[in-house]
């Protein structure tokens, strides 16, 4: 019981949590997918978008006019199929419609064509793998962890029903026929890490496919997810709008079924509760269970598709995020973790890195790590600066240019902080970057010499900032090494960044007699 | 037995007019004896049952016990029908708790098609038009025929809406 109390105080993600060794959790999500399709599934109503006015986007069908008839959007199928293929799952030959009856003011149709008895594909799997994905696991020997995929179904989405005061519910239909995908996973999460890594994992997969924007927040994927203690009753928890809900419902369920067995009380069979964002609540028991009634969908023919048809898929699928995800931590790449993660949510950003990296190790023999530093330390916060969102500005810089400012600065043709102000300039819209990339291959040497210092310019500037700073001198002669760096900052800031910050340290050490 | 006679008949073309007139003229069923009431079989409509069919259907579930029996009556009837419509027909339209997997009105799907490959699937993506006779093109407003709207609010004639159940507007 205190551990409940506790627990329903809890307002923030405990990441320690882990399940008790004597009981041990079971997990199974339903994910619910919006399609990211042209039209509606069963019409050629444009699908809504964020801001659209209410029943703008709603045709006889949609609405659920009596003698209108539904047809297969085939964008919605090869949509669900790609996402099939990505997991591995079994497509099947035929696979058809059914009908599952339940009324409310937001399904004009009084059912909702899902795929009950015959769905689009079984199997397939989700592979966890450190350290790309959080296990959480307590024997580190274990690297990875396979999540089995029950089936995918094709269905559509309901409309939107919005509350009054008043007591009157008005409907937006906007949403009514969206195409979506159910994915349900067999029970195989043993921990909530597990749960997280597996949802952003999927996020990523679907945004890199194009086959959902992947927001948690606006609804465009909806999580359900079932809880069991040591393989007893199930119980299923709804309304569970982002990460932070999935984690702490799980949680205060695990404890609250740990309490019941405790004492105990037998854990209620089927049982639905919801998540108010403190606490789950009983919804429906079995008892009262809703009898859908399901039937096949008459009006919908069986899809039949070739036997061939994952194969053909496949072969037009591009690299899966998890495997371009593997390499970038290899040689030659070797990104950090958070990078990789950056990129694989970017792929906009994901291609231009990979071309200048190629640009840089093929074209110039430079190392690879350049294109990273570029990237992620200047280009990024250029961006940031200028607060230009990057990858709808990319254009700004193309990445040959900004491959040849890199190749200038590495070559100590233009300095660091030049380099840097280029690409500010280039960004902030003052001067493109190839005009000041061609006025520096261009330009003379007097030109150039005004760029970068010469060597025995640096030297006297060294000589300089010796004599004007005696107690950090006094401090570096006296063991204290690393307070160079304070004077190669100060002759740094007196260059305006035309002089080279190893050339610098190296001159210092020099004049200091310092190894 | 009526059915398996317009089936027998339907897949020949050697039929001739005289014998269909003949076929109609001869009475085997009446619509009178399918729904004669309380027809044996039929007792496993309760109150509960009912009341389970109402909610399945959106229906208020509180009626009078005159309004129940009515019902309970009505349904009945159907069943007495639905169970004569399985009459001898076993071996055609099997009686099953199953649920109906293969049950299909299309007649597409009982014959074999050319099975949809990737090209199909985007050839059909790529030559998909909005029909405007389908509301397809957004030139209708879904609710502009609405007369409904909750006072003080300025949106409302851009949603649907649905009001509580009240006592007042039934009588």
């Amino acid at each position: 019981m205190t551990l409940l109390r506790n627990f329903a105080t809890s307002t923030s993600v405990r990441a320690t949590f882990r399940p008790l060794p004597e009981y041990q959790l079971k997990c199974g999500l339903e994910l619910h997918t919006q399609l990211k399709t042209k039209y509606k599934l069963f019409s050629l109503t444009p699908t809504s978008v964020i801001n659209s006015k209410p029943n703008s986007k709603v045709s006889y069908f949609d609405s659920g006019l009596p003698g209108t008839q539904p047809k297969l959007n085939p964008e919605a199928l090869l949509l669900a199929l790609k996402t099939a293929v990505a997991l591995n799952c079994d497509i099947a030959r035929i696979s058809s419609f059914d009908r599952k009856h339940y009324f409310y003011p937001d399904q004009p149709l009084g059912y909702q064509i899902t795929q009950f008895y015959k769905p689009i594909a079984t199997g397939g799997e989700l592979i966890l793998k450190e350290p790309l994905d959080d296990i959480g696991l307590a024997d580190n020997s274990v690297k990875s962890k396979r999540i089995r995929i029950q089936q995918i179904q094709i269905e559509q989405d309901t409309g939107r029903s919005i509350y009054r005061k008043d007591g009157s519910i008005s409907v937006d239909l906007n949403r009514s026929n969206t195409p979506l995908i159910e994915l349900v996973t067999l029970p195989d999460f043993e921990n909530i890490y597990q749960v997280r890594s597996f949802i952003k994992k999927y996020q990523q997969l679907v945004r890199y496919l194009g086959i959902c924007t992947g927001d948690l927040e606006t609804g465009a994927i909806r999580v359900d997810v079932n809880v069991s203690i040591n393989n007893g009753e199930r119980v299923e928890i709804k309304n569970l709008r982002n990460t932070t809900d999935i984690v702490q419902a799980i949680e205060y369920e695990y404890f609250r079924q740990v309490g019941l067995i405790k004492n105990g009380t037998p854990i209620q069979s089927q049982e639905t509760r919801g998540w108010d964002g403190v606490q789950t609540n009983a919804r429906r028991s079995k008892e009262n269970a809703v009898d859908y009634r399901y039937f096949p969908d008459s009006e919908l023919p069986h899809i039949q598709l070739s036997s061939n048809i994952s194969e053909e898929i496949k072969n037009e699928l591009p690299k899966l995020p998890s495997e371009i995800a593997m390499e970038l931590l290899e040689p030659p790449f070797k990104l950090e973790l958070k990078h990789i993660r950056y990129l694989i949510d970017n792929k906009v950003l994901l291609d231009y890195y990979m071309e200048l990296h190629s640009i840089l190790t093929h074209d110039h023999k430079l190392e690879g790590k350049f294109a990273g530093n570029w990237l992620f330390n200047n280009l990024l916060s250029s961006f940031k600066k200028a607060r230009l969102e990057i990858t709808s500005n990319l254009n700004l810089v193309p990445v040959k240019q900004l491959s040849e400012l890199v190749v200038g600065v590495v070559s100590g043709r233009v300095s660091k902080g030049n380099g840097k102000s280029i690409l500010q300039s280039a960004i902030e819209g003052k001067q493109p970057i190839d005009k000041s990339i061609s006025s520096l291959s261009t330009s003379s040497q007097a030109t150039a010499s005004s760029i970068v210092l010469s060597h025995s310019q640096e030297e006297e500037l060294c000589s300089h900032i010796i004599n004007t700073n005696p107690e950090t001198v006094e401090k570096i002669k006296s063991g204290k090494v690393g307070s160079i760096k304070y004077l190669i900052g100060m002759a740094m800031k007196q260059s305006s960044g035309k002089a080279s910050s190893k050339n610098l340290e190296q001159i210092f050490k020099n004049l200091l007699n310092i190894k | 037995m009526l059915l398996r006679n317009l089936r027998r008949y339907s897949t020949t073309s050697r039929l001739t007019k005289e014998e269909v007139k003949a076929l109609l003229k001869s009475t085997h069923w009446s619509i009178e004896s399918l729904t004669a009431s309380n027809q044996t079989g039929t007792d496993a409509i309760k109150p509960k049952t009912l009341s389970k069919m109402l909610k399945l259907s959106g229906f208020q579930e509180s009626v009078s016990k005159e309004r129940e029996q009515v019902l309970i009556n009505s349904l009945r009837t159907q069943m007495g029908f639905i169970n004569h419509l399985y009459d001898n027909q076993s071996d055609a339209l099997a009686q099953t708790d199953e649920p109906l997997h293969s049950f299909r009105l299309l007649v597409s799907d009982h014959q074999p098609g050319s099975p949809l490959t990737l090209n199909d699937i985007k050839d059909q993506i790529k030559n998909q038009v909005p029909d405007s006779t389908k509301g397809e093109t957004q030139e209708w407003g879904a609710t502009h025929n609405s007369k409904s709207n909750i006072e003080g609010s300025k949106i409302d004639d851009e949603y649907f809406t649905v009001k509580p159940f009240s006592n007042e507007e039934t009588k």
